[in-house]
């Protein structure tokens, strides 16, 4: 029921044909439990905010940097350096008192999805990696729940809703993550602003048909869309039961699984990885020399006295020019590249004198 | 039969451009395409794409008739 000041708040909604107060008393019993308090979670809370869904989950560890306030529209200055779920909690709770807002200041694991997921309706994916893409999916599909899905790169963006009733999953579009850092995120190669501001408004505007059942939710289907040329391409995708089927077959797995690992964010040997005190001691020694192997035009410009710069999409063609007994430290932005370049220069070419920079360059400048 | 190929995010910056024809036989299937793709822009090798036919994810196994829309899609991390 709807009291007189939700009445005139909504009053809007109350008039709209094909709306009304049955599709709003719904939105006030629904919970969704958003994963990621960033660029396209910010948008989505806005307005999933001011639509008066009843319960919302804000899930996020990480804390804000001043990096976001480009895109991450519900921050500002004075929330630097604070939880991002709590901040975001903070401001959404000024602007509507009658919904619960549920800050969880912590990571999506496998050991707390499938409780959490089970006490939301709705998941919307707001997170930045593929090991959480494939994380929530999995965990989505154990529990039955959808996942409206929002994703950037660049100027492009997708969207989609998965697992909703019987519909395919992101495993039904995308079965295995891309090798390690091979697909770089918003850190390493930057966005437009307003990207994430309009995929994330789709998607809250997905919960809200799935919620209210008006429209079509975007079920079966991908949304392609390209912000340079504002041009929007959709894409149907059919539901892989075997994709399905797998998840549900290794349910017991689940809890055990390292998706990082799978996903190749991390190294299952340390040894590998070197971080940035080390950097500078191996630099300060003089004796290293530095293979950047992200694209010439990245930024910041960076110059060591023995240097490679191979980006790298093209290091299998290009090995012979990398020393083979001095010590080489690899490096990127963040260190998945890096990582994933000293894999390749390692296992299929049998470089022994390779290090990655744990955390990338990023840190450093 | 030349068919255009449109290339979306990262694949677009792979291959160089937003779209491009490629020649391909008659009766050619998905994977064939997905091959000659590759032979064209190795580095698309690297990046996990899927392919869409007529604007429909395509299984591998599909014959491509002659005025296909082919799209390349690769996955996007951000967030």
């Amino acid at each position: 029921m709807l009291n007189a000041e939700e009445k005139s708040r909504y009053h809007r909604h109350l008039i709209l044909q094909g709306f009304g107060e049955v599709a709003q008393e719904k939105l006030k019993r629904a919970s969704v439990l958003v994963i990621g308090a960033g660029g396209l979670s910010c948008p989505a809370l806005l307005y999933l905010t001011a639509a008066g869904v009843g319960r919302i989950g804000i899930m996020d560890d990480d804390r804000v940097e001043i990096s976001n306030l480009q895109r991450q529209i519900l921050f500002s200055s004075e929330s630097v350096g604070r939880n991002k779920a709590q901040a975001a909690a903070e401001e959404l709770r000024k602007r509507n008192p009658f919904i619960e807002l549920a800050p969880i200041p912590e990571r999506l694991t496998t050991k707390n999805a499938l409780k959490l997921f089970g006490e939301f309706d709705i998941i919307l994916d707001g997170t930045d990696n593929f090991s959480s893409r494939y994380l929530i999916n999995d965990a989505a599909v154990l529990s039955r729940k959808p996942v409206v899905y929002g994703s950037i790169f660049k100027f492009e963006g997708q969207l989609s809703v998965f697992n909703y009733q019987n519909g395919a999953t992101y495993r039904c579009l995308f079965p295995d993550p891309p090798a390690a850092g091979t697909v770089p995120n918003c850190a390493e190669i930057g966005v437009i602003g307003v990207l994430p501001g309009i995929i994330g408004t789709q998607q809250a505007n997905e919960v809200i048909k799935i919620i209210t059942g008006i429209g079509e939710p975007c079920s079966g289907k991908l949304v392609l869309y390209n912000s340079l040329k504002a041009e929007y391409t959709s894409v149907t995708i059919s539901r892989n039961d075997d994709a399905v089927e797998k998840v549900r077959n290794n349910a017991s797995l689940f809890e055990q699984m390292d998706y990082a690992l799978f996903c190749g964010e991390t190294s299952t040997n340390p040894r590998y990885e070197i971080d940035l005190v080390e950097f500078k001691r191996l630099l300060a020694d003089g004796h290293i020399t530095v293979l950047d192997v992200r694209e010439p035009s990245e930024l910041p410009e960076l110059s060591y006295p023995k240097k490679i710069q191979i980006s790298l999409r093209i290091l299998p063609e290009n090995t012979s020019k990398i020393p083979s007994l001095e010590q080489v430290v690899v490096i990127c932005q963040s260190g998945k590249r890096s990582l994933a370049a000293l894999r390749l220069l390692k296992d299929e070419y049998n470089f022994r004198n390779l290090v990655s920079l744990k955390g990338g360059i990023g840190q450093y400048v | 039969m030349r068919l255009t190929i449109h290339y979306f995010g990262q694949s677009a910056e792979i291959a160089n451009c937003s779209s491009d024809t490629l020649e391909f036989a008659k009766g050619n299937t998905v994977r064939n395409v997905l091959d000659g793709i590759y032979a064209r822009h190795p580095g698309l090798r690297q990046i996990n794409i899927r392919l869409a036919i007529n604007k429909k994810m395509a299984d591998s196994s599909e014959v491509v008739s002659e005025d296909a829309m082919v799209a390349v899609l690769p996955p996007f991390a951000g967030g």
